[in-house]
């Protein structure tokens, strides 16, 4: 059975990764191949290493960054950030990414998804698509100009099907890193508009968050940002949260099943007898 | 001690380099990444990645110029050749994948699109629990049950008593083909975690030994 993927994103400007919130604070957090590694060795599904970095139309999607960040992770790689042209797309693939997000120029140049799917095939597009609510539906948001873009979301997403994505990125700009949880209203309007494998972007604060989305939606994945900075192991202990249920890929080395997690899936300290037993406990490492 | 002389076949399409930084962690260093005939054919190992249209690999195979050392290598050296995604597609017969193109044919089998329903979108993308059949030349027992990463929407819809492994998505889907030296998976080892290096070790031994 097909596994609903958690998977990590790492936010990049300037060359640093960091958190945002609501697209519009931003806080450092480090060295984003450091992230990449940590996220791939503590069970991320799939990794999303999106460059946010604002720049004019002539400046190239920064490869430096996604050749330092690729070849610390042997999971699956999505990269975006200043895609503008097929040749970008090739070269990234060429340097390690297996997925290209295209954002902006889904809107401003549709015919970019078109030819990067005839090139490299539909599954190495993931169409970006941030959504803000407006008057009276869910609208395209352009996080260049902080506005919206006035294009109703569901007509959005069936034309980047129709140009040939191979699966939709959707994320929350309210609910980015507000630890509140998913807008469920908005991934029900975008599972309703589009059949393409759909990942959910914005807003998980806890486990209970991704079980209430994945219970009630069939999507293909969540993606969680903020949540995992600052926190050793997080995607393992967050996946133990989770592991009751068989649709979770759970196959980390360190595994937190026997442990107590807080309701914000925090951990809670061992106490001493535990503490004890592990000092004696040999651990060994699996060689491949 | 470092592994077989292993050339990557580069025609332009696939992620080579994740797939050279898999073999270099399990300490294979003697590792081409090349589109030279020659380079192949002196090879110990070789791997065909592809991803993608089937037609655009083969044709992008043909333009380099690499079809015919490929099957040199495979059907009179006889050497191991391991086929991942698209490059496993190809070894079979053929594909309906817009139109109807023909393959090495290796393998019996004819690449079909798998079935889309609501709750079985296309692509076919994320990871899956791949079962391994006990006729399998090659012992990859001790990976069963795990997960392993697929993208693709086409698959070997007939792959015959070749077919050594399967996952599940809305019915049966062939996992993996082998038989003798040649060996091919649907899913990307080289994306696969510590999954797609236990695979890689046993594959490489195994067919080392074939």
């Amino acid at each position: 059975m097909l596994k609903t993927r958690i998977c990590a994103s790492v936010v990049c400007l300037n060359g640093v990764a960091v958190q945002t919130r609501g697209f519009t604070f931003f806080q450092e957090v480090g060295r984003p191949s450091l992230s990449v590694s940590y996220f791939d060795r503590w069970g991320a599904d799939e990794i999303f290493l999106l460059d946010i970095t604002p720049s004019d139309h002539s400046q190239l999607p920064d490869f430096k960054l996604l050749r330092d960040c690729a070849c610390q992770t042997l999971s699956p790689l999505a990269f975006g950030g200043r895609i503008q042209h097929v040749d970008h797309a090739i070269q990234a693939i060429s340097l390690g990414a297996d997925k290209v997000v295209i954002n902006t120029a889904a809107v401003s140049n549709p015919d970019l998804i078109v030819k990067i799917a005839n090139k490299l095939g539909s599954q190495s597009v993931i169409a970006s698509v941030d959504v803000i609510a407006g008057e009276s539906r869910f609208e395209v948001y352009d996080w260049r100009d902080s506005k919206s873009t006035g294009l109703p979301v569901a007509e959005h997403l069936q034309r980047c099907e129709a140009l040939g994505a191979g699966e939709i990125l959707i994320r929350s700009v309210e609910k980015d890193g507000s630890l509140e949880g998913f807008d469920l209203e908005l991934v029900n309007e975008a599972t309703e508009a589009t059949s393409l494998p759909l990942v959910v972007s914005g807003g998980v604060g806890r486990p209970s968050n991704i079980a209430g989305l994945i219970d009630q939606f069939n999507v293909s994945g969540v993606c969680i940002g903020n949540r995992l900075n600052h926190v050793e192991h997080c995607l393992a202990v967050i996946k133990s949260a989770l592991a009751s249920r068989t649709n979770i890929r759970t196959e980390t080395l360190a595994v937190y099943r026997d442990h107590q997690l807080t309701d914000q899936g925090r951990l809670l300290p061992l106490d001493d007898d535990a503490l004890h037993e592990l000092v004696y406990e040999r651990f060994v490492k699996e060689v491949i | 001690m470092n592994g077989p002389s292993t050339t990557i076949i580069d025609y332009g399409i696939g992620n080579v380099t994740s797939l050279r930084n898999s073999l270099l962690r399990l300490g294979y260093h003697r590792v081409t990444i090349s589109g030279d005939p020659q380079t192949l054919l002196r090879s110990d190992f070789v791997i065909l990645p592809g991803v993608g249209a089937y037609q655009a690999c083969m044709t992008a195979i043909r333009s380099a110029d690499l079809a015919q050392p490929l099957n040199e290598y495979v059907l009179s050296l006889k050497r191991p050749i391991l086929g991942i995604c698209v490059g496993m597609q190809m070894m079979v017969e053929d594909s309906r994948e817009f139109g109807l193109h023909s393959g090495f044919g290796w393998l019996e089998g004819s690449v079909h699109q798998l079935k889309q329903t609501s709750n079985h979108p296309l692509p076919h993308v994320g990871w899956n629990d791949v079962l391994w059949m006990p006729s399998s030349a090659i012992d990859f027992s001790s990976l069963n049950g795990m997960n392993f990463y697929f993208d693709h929407s086409y698959a070997i819809a007939n792959p015959s008593q070749n077919q050594i492994a399967s996952t599940d998505y809305g019915g049966p889907v062939c996992a993996a083909v082998g038989r003798e030296n040649v060996l091919g998976v649907q899913f990307h080892p080289e994306k696969s975690q510590t999954a797609g290096l236990r695979f890689l070790r046993h594959a490489i031994e195994g067919l080392a030994s074939c």
